[in-house]
């Protein structure tokens, strides 16, 4: 094959490569568990021969070896001269070998030598040989569960960045000709500009569709992880992986993936019991680790939870208190989030995880990302993280308010109706005001107050009614502005200790304003006092 | 000039024959699929003289076979090769049974591959 051939082939056989090994880690897993399934059994034999007649074809011969290695194992298995349980460990042990091989082909390095390992591989054939010879039969061939095989092309990330870059700054072009149209009121320029804005739109949409990733992307690696560790620590572990068809931002992947592994490795170091401990407790001896994505409108919600041991509160309580972490007399839910702030009441560090560092560098991650993460957790029952991700990169429709001569912006998707009211018509309640507004009253206030700027005395107010589920507020500000669509950006840390406001935007000035944030409005609501002091007219 | 489908669920696969297949001196024209739907919606298309077929797809062991049946009962005089992997020796005969011309065994020797497509398409 000439050098020309092969470069031009190299990347589409290791991403198919890569592939096949994933699928034969996930099948032989499933093997583990159910040894007389036939379908995975026969999927984990033609990912391996595939991979090995791909590999002939490039001439990357100790792949081609040990696969062939692996395929008589196989053959031992499949004539029962050989139990699963007895050469999953030297499997497994392969399939890494032959990924790393990949990693370094990836580089343009020679792969892997596969001698040892494949001498092992034989050496457990030979051990069983007496029992019985193997012989070659041809395979049955039964009903098999269908692959979702995805025919797609690479496309290296860094040019979606670019992409998604790009096509920010269309949007920001098109904000300024949306203030040019306006001034120059021109019908053909006003329609071109429309026009335009829409497939604006529609482009960023693409690109962004193009950029998500689904979380399988990142729970796939658990399986083998989970175990591998549960294997060392002689624990059971069952784990559940639930949604893992739901979309990200590929920039959220790489980070969501660490901090979840991280979670798994907390779970079954200190979270799950071993097997022993868990008989003693009168639990069922295989522990069960569910990690759960969820999507709501705005957020990716993922649920990290064991049926292991629960938290110490009493354990952690001491060592806070100890490091200063923690004053005498903390409500239990502030001594539990204390485990977010580098404590560890491990004894000792093991290989796996034990160091304390690990859940602060966990929510410092989240965070990062925009997100949140909170702790439940119930002592002998086990403990459960909630992780909320905020869709990044989005696109959202906005209506501009003024207050005080500050520009802000409100999720279009948050407002019910603007109205404009008389000063007198709003009304002093007990502790807050309100408008009485067809369908019942409905409780305002004044941004300006909530913001301590300024206000302005009016004889009309312009209020948002806004809604979240089934509470309404009014939102009164100085003007309503127009409605634009957005790309909203994550807060810096300084902005976000401000809790009124979820992201920021650049608009066609070049201006950054703030998106206020409707949960966390809805939720200072339900203060009263603060209310009652931010309604003081 | 005469045209080639190249039927195999492996990207990989089908780009190196693809290239091979390129490199023949009756310069033909090159299709392909990935499935069973697309293999038959491109023989439909584009009538091909000859198409290599994989035996053996991640989809389904033997959708291969499938895709064999389907294009000979389309099109009776549909000239057919199969590639193979060593060993499979029942299914082979079953694929000759069912009309298959031929069959290259994986993984294949790039001048075997045109001394057999070239009986078919010079």
């Amino acid at each position: 094959m000439t050098d020309a051939f092969f470069n031009k082939h190299k990347d589409v056989f290791l991403k198919e490569a890569a592939d096949h090994i994933e699928r034969m880690n996930a099948s032989l897993m499933q093997l583990e568990k159910t040894p007389n399934d036939g379908r995975f059994f026969q999927d984990l034999f033609r990912s391996v021969h595939t991979l090995k007649s791909i590999a002939a074809v490039m001439t990357y011969n100790q792949i081609v070896k040990l696969c062939h290695a692996i395929e008589d194992i196989l053959d031992a298995i499949r004539n029962k001269t050989i139990s699963i349980h007895h050469c999953a460990d030297a499997l497994f042990k392969s399939f890494d070998l032959l990924s790393a091989s990949l990693k370094e082909i990836a580089k343009n390095e020679s792969e892997i030598n596969a001698d040892d390992l494949e001498q092992e591989l034989r050496q457990l054939l030979s051990e069983r040989k007496e029992n019985k010879t193997p012989t070659v039969s041809s395979q049955k061939n039964g009903p098999l569960p269908a692959h979702a095989k995805l025919e797609s092309i690479e496309v290296k990330v860094e040019r979606l960045d670019t992409l998604m870059k790009l096509s920010e700054e269309l949007l920001v072009s098109r904000i300024k000709l949306d203030l040019l149209r306006e001034t120059i009121n021109n019908p053909e320029l006003t329609a071109t500009v429309d026009t335009l804005g829409r497939h604006i739109t529609d482009i960023q949409y693409n690109i962004m569709q193009v950029r998500l990733v689904s979380i399988d992307f990142i729970f796939d690696r658990f399986p083998r992880m989970v175990r591998d560790l549960a294997k060392q620590q002689n624990k059971q572990v069952n784990l559940q992986l639930e949604g893992g068809d739901i979309e990200l931002d590929r920039s959220l992947i790489d980070e969501l993936g660490e901090t979840l592994g991280h979670l798994i490795r907390n779970a079954i170091d200190h979270g799950i019991e071993t097997t022993d401990a868990r008989m003693k407790a009168n639990k069922r001896p295989e522990a069960t680790l569910v990690l759960k994505a969820t999507r709501a409108k705005e957020f990716v919600s993922i649920e990290v939870s064991d049926d292991g041991a629960g938290l110490d509160l009493q354990k952690i309580e001491s060592v806070a208190l100890k490091q200063n972490i923690l004053t005498p007399g903390a409500p239990p839910d502030e001594i539990k989030s204390s485990i977010f702030k580098g404590i560890s009441t491990t004894k000792h560090v093991t290989t796996v995880s034990g160091r304390g560092l690990g859940l602060s560098i966990v929510k410092q991650k989240i965070e990062s990302m925009g997100g949140t993460i909170e702790v439940r957790s119930v002592i002998g029952r086990g403990t459960q993280f909630f992780i909320k991700i905020p869709l990044t990169l989005a696109v959202i429709k906005v209506l501009f308010i003024k207050i005080s001569d500050h520009i802000y912006a409100i999720p279009i998707n948050n407002i019910e109706r603007l109205l404009t009211v008389p000063a007198e018509d709003i009304q002093g309640l007990l502790n807050y005001n309100a408008i009485v507004y067809e369908d019942g009253e409905i409780p305002v206030t004044h941004l300006s107050h909530l913001f301590a700027v300024k206000s302005q005395l009016m004889q009309n107010y312009p209020i948002v009614v806004v809604r979240r589920g089934k509470e309404r507020l009014g939102l009164v500000v100085d003007t309503l502005l127009s409605t634009q669509e957005v790309v909203i950006k994550p807060l810096t840390k300084v902005v976000k200790e401000n809790k009124y406001f979820s992201g920021s935007a650049l608009i066609g000035s070049g201006e950054m304003v703030l998106i206020l944030d409707m949960d966390h409005l809805f939720l200072s609501r339900r203060k009263k006092n603060e209310w009652k002091t931010a309604n003081a007219v | 000039m005469k045209k080639i489908l190249v039927v195999d669920d492996s990207a990989f696969m089908r780009g190196i024959l693809k290239d091979l297949l390129a490199q023949h001196p009756a310069t033909p024209e090159i299709y392909e699929a990935e499935d069973k739907k697309t293999a038959l919606q491109q023989a439909k298309k584009v009538m091909p003289d000859l198409v290599l077929l994989d035996i053996v797809m991640q989809k389904s062991e033997l959708e291969g076979v499938e895709i064999l049946k389907e294009l000979r009962k389309a099109y009776p005089t549909i000239n057919v090769i199969m590639l193979t992997s060593v060993g499979q020796t029942g299914v082979i005969e079953e694929c000759k049974k069912l009309g298959a011309r031929y069959y290259i065994e994986k993984p294949f020797d790039p001048d075997n591959v045109r001394e057999c497509v070239s009986k078919y398409i010079t």
